[in-house]
């Protein structure tokens, strides 16, 4: 804008297009064409300007907005993809049909993956099929070998499809019953295929109530169960040959019950080697089958005291079993380690709410550490064991008899007494979700008690463990031991700065602290665990007396020049004394390796490593001593600009006055403007904090990135950032590890974002009281 | 700053007072030692990289000989016990891992009878296995096999090297170019013939014509891919015929073919000027080639190529996004509470980490944003995806969200600093808001956006941890630009600095040996970094200079 054409008469219209409008030619142009009056054309002119002017102003103010919301909608996305975390569980029902004629002796019930078919079997041999899709007629598969007999019971396992059945003969069929998808023109269609393996007599003319069976691939257990008879169970020895069938040899065995044992349910573990008795008494024993010789009875426990056991079910990973009981009560038992010896004993870990009626079926989930339980008056809950949670409770509408859960867990079929079919959909994506089982001690399978841990690779047998505590922990010690390296360092040295150093130093000195706040941390991380890692490692004494040695020699240096009686070493001593004390600093550093060895030997027995060793910590050599380092580069900047920025902004007058007073230049310093920039340092620090919590890359490489929860300086952690950067590419997306992910980067999005808010609040405090004095 | 000394009987003597003052100033020293001494040890350590070392022989007492490179010495740790001077050994480079298997060896240097260094060594470095430490036995050519004079088979080997390269460059030209242009057209019309069957089209005839012409041209692409096999297998066998044969110290040979060599060159005989020239030419590969063995050796050209374009494509977006925000902030929106707060909010979100961003830009843009462009538009290459997965778009507008505070709150100082005389001068004169922002305040504050935008390609440059989950890879085949339409491929997977600084560091197999290459790599990133970051500095202080200390 040129000042003539304010000191100057009215431009023309010419003219003040030429000044004003050029930035969009066409305009000029389109201008010429109604040259002829101009009044009109200044008109046309101030219009557009006008037009483009809110034009602009709609467009900016759009676009501002729409950025600014943009980028403030990180913390709603993440929160978005955190919710279905808490849609919770589904149960949807399906179709219901009358299915078989005589519903209480239905023995077991098979549906196939897709949900399509559903199977089930009463005490005729022959298995009956139905569409669960659409009605169409009963198919019927007859059991090969059992003619003529009558199924008493059955016994199925989890995600196989071996079924065995025991007659009123006292005969157990063994076999397997699976859906085989046969596609048709694009179509899809289920169908059952019976196989039998092998059939034996367990107790020749007894009626088989109750059945067991497990096997492995040398060897097989049948445990049975009859009306008024013993306790059966059949060993198999399975010899398979490199071609051919298999070679079984058959051995029964009778386990000797006390008087009184009212035997109700029977288990298999998984390797073969355990019977387990669920009595009418309360009591569950636990019998060892070995290979060869008698069973023994390892312990009786008293699972249900004056009540008894109804029911029984081995979860997914055939470690923890779930018992219901005839008051309703449910809980899962878990083999447990004692604490002191080698012995491993079931023990109660998890209890779930009391159902109103006796438990009628334990459903264990082919899927996850789900179950269901169902009562006998028709209620189920869908429970899942880790995190001690009822996912659901739906009614059933009928007393049940059989049911088993489809295998990719997401449905439920149940036969009931009046021979109805019933089938649910359950839509349980995020099981093993819940707070607690994020940030409360949890008791998993195979630990002795309660615990914080992070595992979040669980296998098929194995449940994730999700704890964010230990996490959070690695985050806080490597933000605490960062802190405690940065923070003397950085607010001593902007006091220095800001108060003692020469001017002209000034700003060379910050301008090459504050370089170090553009170091990439991945460079910092890589200095860290493979450079300074194994270096701190060889000598490590010396670096633990670096802090106190390099200030001593430093000003030991400055005084020692001081004391001297040469004059110019002392006039060097003044004016260069700065400089002293940076050579003083990196003369510490070889006094430190100097003395590191015969420190080591004076102190330590010669090995650093072997004493802590004996004094029971294990060094890492990526630890929270080399992080404390590495991240010190990256908090030290922050702290110490935003700290030299509030001691410079601290009013000379202040400064002036206290010297004038009589005190000395470090009581000005100490007792002033310490005090007055108070609030500033204490931003400072927060800012670094919220640095330091979150980066990413020193973590991940000069960290052990174990997720262990040790305050001790020579460990290494997990923090929260780093496990991040290592799982979130392999958590499948959707999966409830990545939705875990999402929280845990949500609330190092909430710390950071909360910690910044209050320092900058703080920051404008500070400003408003030092502008007032 | 000592202040005057009243004397004043009854206090501790003023001597004293300096100490505590001693103390923040050693610290002060101890901050800067720090810096100073971290950039010295990766200057010290990157710069030596590529100098070529002399060779040493080194006959130990046992009677073993070793040819390599002095890679550091050190004290041997030893009891406490034990009281006399502590012994050094010396870790060697001794290379030839397809003989050895390991690299690197270590001797105690009291163990060592004899230590030469011999004038005919040579250091071969090869396209497989590493370097290789040794001798030239002989080098055959389809025409001449020079075997007796050293000198001679130096000399045959310096003259066949350039031809040999030459052959090497032509067979890749044809296995990447040529083959790799048959194997793109040949990938088209597949996934035109599944987006056929994805229509539904295969029934009508019009389909069918184009099924028929696309399976026509699969088999004309076939016939020209055996023609050019034959053609790449006759110009292999001609290649393979000149080989030169080496030999390591305790006479293990290797043979191979003369195009397989990369450098080769006796350390011990180098004069001054053919060192800086060795040291040269191994700088120039590693910037401009691609990297060899795992990423441990050979060159960074990629790594560069993609740090560059990322930050390139991030300052696209995220300097116009930051300027409107700014402009919004400052000048038009109504400044209250509202403003101050989002105000203080996105300058915060510079403090929120950036593994957050990361996290988000992995949500929303590879999953969901690419997800459905996925769906869209490339259904016939699902279940592989396309935009679906990371790449370098989505990289670079993870990092343009994470820079965007930086931008709006440089613009925002640089707007702020703008004298309101200006601003009202230009409305007094009769000039819109819009003019004003246009033609006044916009070209005075052009320095502090410049600022800003230098300050968040350096911040771009120097993250890794967002990248690391929304497309860097280790190794990238193809470069997010290339001869094939549509020449420029945003949804690749790319390769960066930071992230090959992370990778090879630390996930490679050989990290002692790939240590020196991570120097270097480390070096060329905090160059540029620092550089950028210098250039913000003195553009912010020259501008804080005109404006007569604003409020910048």
């Amino acid at each position: 804008m040129t000042s003539s054409l304010i000191v100057a008469s009215p431009p023309t219209t010419t003219e003040r297009v030429r000044n004003l409008g050029t930035f969009l030619f066409f305009w000029r142009r389109k201008r010429r064409k109604i040259e002829p009056s101009p009044s009109s054309s200044a008109l046309v002119f101030r219009r557009r300007v006008a037009l483009i002017d809110r034009i602009a102003r709609g467009l900016i103010s759009i676009s501002g907005i729409g950025i600014i919301a943009a980028v403030l909608g990180i913390g709603l996305f993440l929160l978005l993809e955190i919710l279905p975390l808490f849609a919770g569980t589904r149960v949807q029902a399906g179709r219901s049909q009358a299915f078989l004629s005589d519903g209480e002796s239905a023995q077991l019930v098979l549906v196939d993956e897709h949900q399509e078919m559903v199977a089930a079997l009463a005490e005729e041999p022959t298995l009956v099929v139905a569409s669960l899709l659409r009605p169409q007629p009963l198919e019927h598969v007859a059991i090969p070998g059992l003619a003529g007999q009558r199924v008493t019971s059955g016994s199925q396992i989890l995600r196989q499809s071996t079924v065995a059945l025991g007659t009123a003969q006292g005969t157990v069929w063994i076999g397997t019953i699976d859906f085989q998808a046969v596609f048709e023109g694009g179509r899809r269609t289920m169908h059952p295929v019976v196989t039998a393996e092998t059939q034996f007599e367990a107790i020749p003319g007894h009626r088989i109530t109750q059945l067991a069976y497990r096997h492995t691939d040398t060897r097989a257990l049948a445990a049975a169960l009859t009306d008024a008879g013993p306790l059966i169970v059949t060993r198999i020895a399975i010899d398979q040959p490199v071609v051919g069938p298999a070679r079984r040899t058959l051995d029964g065995l009778r386990i000797p019950l006390e008087a009184g044992a009212h035997p109700t349910t029977l288990l298999i573990n998984g390797p073969c080697t355990e019977l387990l008795v669920g009595t009418s008494e309360g009591q569950l024993l636990r019998w060892e089958i070995p290979g060869e010789g008698s069973p023994k009875l390892l312990e009786t426990i008293e699972v249900a005291p004056n009540d008894s056991v109804t029911s029984m079910a081995y979860l997914l990973g055939d470690r923890s079993i779930a018992i219901g009981t005839y008051a309703g009560k449910v809980a899962t038992w878990s083999p447990v380690r004692d604490e002191a010896g080698s012995e491993v004993r079931l023990r109660r870990i998890h209890t779930f709410p009391t159902q109103d009626a006796p438990v009628r079926l334990l459903i264990a989930s082919p899927r996850d550490k789900g179950f269901i339980s169902v009562s006998r008056d028709g209620a189920a809950q869908l429970h899942y064991m880790t995190t001690e949670r009822t996912l659901a409770r739906w009614p059933l509408h009928g007393e049940p008899v059989v049911g088993w859960m489809a295998p990719k867990a997401n449905g439920l079929v149940l036969i009931d007494g009046a021979g109805t079919l019933r089938h649910w959909r359950i839509d349980n994506p995020h099981p093993e979700f819940s707070w607690r089982a994020l940030f409360a001690p949890i008791w998993y399978e195979g630990y002795t008690r309660p615990a914080y841990i992070w595992q979040s690779t669980g296998t098929d047998d194995a449940e994730p463990k999700l704890s964010l505590v230990p996490l959070a922990f690695g985050t806080l010690k490597g933000t605490v031991y960062a802190l405690c390296f940065a923070i003397p360092l950085a607010l001593f040295g902007a006091l220095y700065c800001s108060q003692f150093l020469d001017k002209s130093l000034r700003n060379p000195i910050k301008s090459t602290i504050e370089l170090m706040a553009v170091l990439p941390s991945v460079v910092l991380g890589f200095v860290a665990g493979v450079v300074m890692a194994p270096l701190v490692q060889q000598h490590l004494v010396a670096v633990l007396a670096m802090p106190v040695l390099m200030p001593l020699v430093a000003m030991g240096t400055l005084g020692g020049l001081h004391a001297l009686p040469i004059p110019r070493l002392r006039a060097l001593a003044q004016r260069r004394e700065f400089w002293v004390l940076s050579a003083g600093a990196v003369l510490g550093v070889g006094v430190a390796g100097w003395l590191g060895p015969s420190l080591e030997r004076a102190c330590f027995g010669g090995s650093v490593e072997t004493w802590l060793q004996a004094m029971g910590t294990h060094y890492d050599q990526r630890n929270a001593l080399v992080v404390g380092w590495a991240m010190g580069f990256a908090v030290i900047p922050i702290i110490f600009t935003i700290c030299e920025d509030a001691f410079s902004a601290v009013p000379k007058h202040l400064v002036g006055a206290s010297l004038a007073c009589g005190a000395s230049a470090w009581q000005t310093a100490w007792r002033v403007v310490l005090p007055a920039a108070g609030s500033g340092v204490f931003s400072a620090i927060m800012v670094g904090f919220g640095r330091a919590v979150g980066e990413t890359m020193i973590v991940l490489m000069a960290t052990g990135n174990t997720p262990i929860m040790d305050w001790t300086v020579f460990n290494g952690f997990r923090a929260l950032s780093a496990n991040i950067a290592v799982e979130i590419p392999e958590a499948p997306h959707g999966d409830t590890l990545y939705r875990v992910l999402f929280v845990s980067a949500l609330l190092l999005f909430g710390i950071t974002f909360i910690v910044n808010t209050a320092a900058e609040l703080i920051r404008m405090r500070l400003r408003r009281q030092l502008h007032g004095l | 700053m000592t202040p005057a000394r009243p004397a004043r009987p009854g206090r501790r003597p003023r001597r004293f007072d300096r100490i505590p003052i001693w103390f923040t100033g050693s610290l002060l020293g101890i901050a800067l030692l720090m810096i100073v001494g971290l950039l010295g040890l990766i200057m010290a350590r990157g710069l030596g990289t590529f100098w070529p070392w002399p060779l040493w022989e080194v006959s130990v007492a046992d009677g073993t000989r070793y040819l390599g490179l002095v890679h550091r010495t050190e004290l041997i740790p030893q009891p406490a016990e034990r009281s006399e001077s502590p012994a050094r050994r010396t870790l060697y480079r001794i290379g030839n891992r397809d003989v050895y298997g390991l690299d690197f060896v270590w001797v105690d240097d009291a163990q060592i009878t004899h230590r030469t260094r011999p004038t005919e060594a040579v250091v071969l470095e090869r396209l497989e296995w590493g370097p290789f430490y040794g001798f030239v036995q002989s080098v055959r050519t389809p025409i001449q096999a020079v075997q007796d004079d050293p000198a001679r088979r130096w000399e045959t080997l310096r003259r066949e090297l350039p031809p040999a390269r030459r052959r090497a460059r032509a067979i890749r030209y044809i296995e990447r170019r040529v083959v790799g242009n048959i194997n793109t057209a040949m990938e088209r019309h597949r996934l035109a013939l599944r987006r056929l069957e994805l229509r539904h089209a295969l029934a009508n005839p019009l389909g069918q014509a184009q099924q028929r012409r696309h399976e026509a041209a699969i088999a004309d692409l076939n016939a020209r891919y055996a023609r050019v096999a034959a053609d790449l297998r006759a110009k292999r066998q001609e290649d393979a015929q000149s080989r030169a044969v080496f030999a390591s110290i305790d006479g293990h040979v290797i043979d191979l073919p003369m195009s397989a060599i990369v450098r080769v060159y006796r350390p011990n005989r180098l004069s001054v000027p053919g060192r800086v020239g060795v040291y040269l030419d191994r700088l120039r590969e590693f910037v401009f080639d691609p990297p060899r063995e795992a990423n441990s050796e050979g060159g960074v050209a990629p790594a560069i190529f993609g740090t560059v374009m990322m930050t390139l494509l991030m300052s696209l977006v995220v300097v116009p996004l930051g300027i409107l925000a700014a402009l919004y902030l400052h000048e038009y929106a109504r400044q209250g509470w509202l403003v101050s707060s989002v105000r203080i909010a996105v300058n915060n979100l510079a403090g929120v980490p950036s593994i957050v961003f990361g996290v988000f830009g992995l949500g929303f843009f590879c999953y969901f944003l690419g997800g459905t462009i996925d769906h869209l538009w490339f259904p016939e290459r699902l279940p592989t995806p396309t935009f679906g997965g990371g790449g370098i778009l989505w990289a670079s507008l993870t990092l343009a969200l994470l820079t965007v505070p930086v931008v709006i709150v440089a613009t925002e100082e640089a707007l702020a600093a703008v004298p309101n005389g200006l601003r009202e001068a230009s409305l007094a004169c009769g000039a819109t808001k819009f003019q004003t922002i246009w033609r006044v305040v916009l070209p005075s504050a052009v320095p502090g956006v410049l600022t800003g935008t230098i300050l968040a390609m350096a911040r771009g440059a120097g993250e890794v941890a967002p990248l690391m989950i929304t497309g860097v890879v280790k190794l990238a085949p193809d470069l997010p630009i290339d001869q094939v339409a549509p020449f420029l491929h945003l949804e690749r997977k790319f390769m960066h600095l930071g992230f090959h600084i992370y990778d090879v560091g630390f996930q490679s197999p050989n990290v002692e040996a790939s240590k020196a290459m991570v120097y270097m790599t480390t070096l060329l990133l905090l160059g540029v970094v620092v550089c950028l970051n210098l250039a913000a500095m003195q553009i912010r202080g020259r501008l804080r200079a005109k404006l007569g200390g604003g409020d910048v």
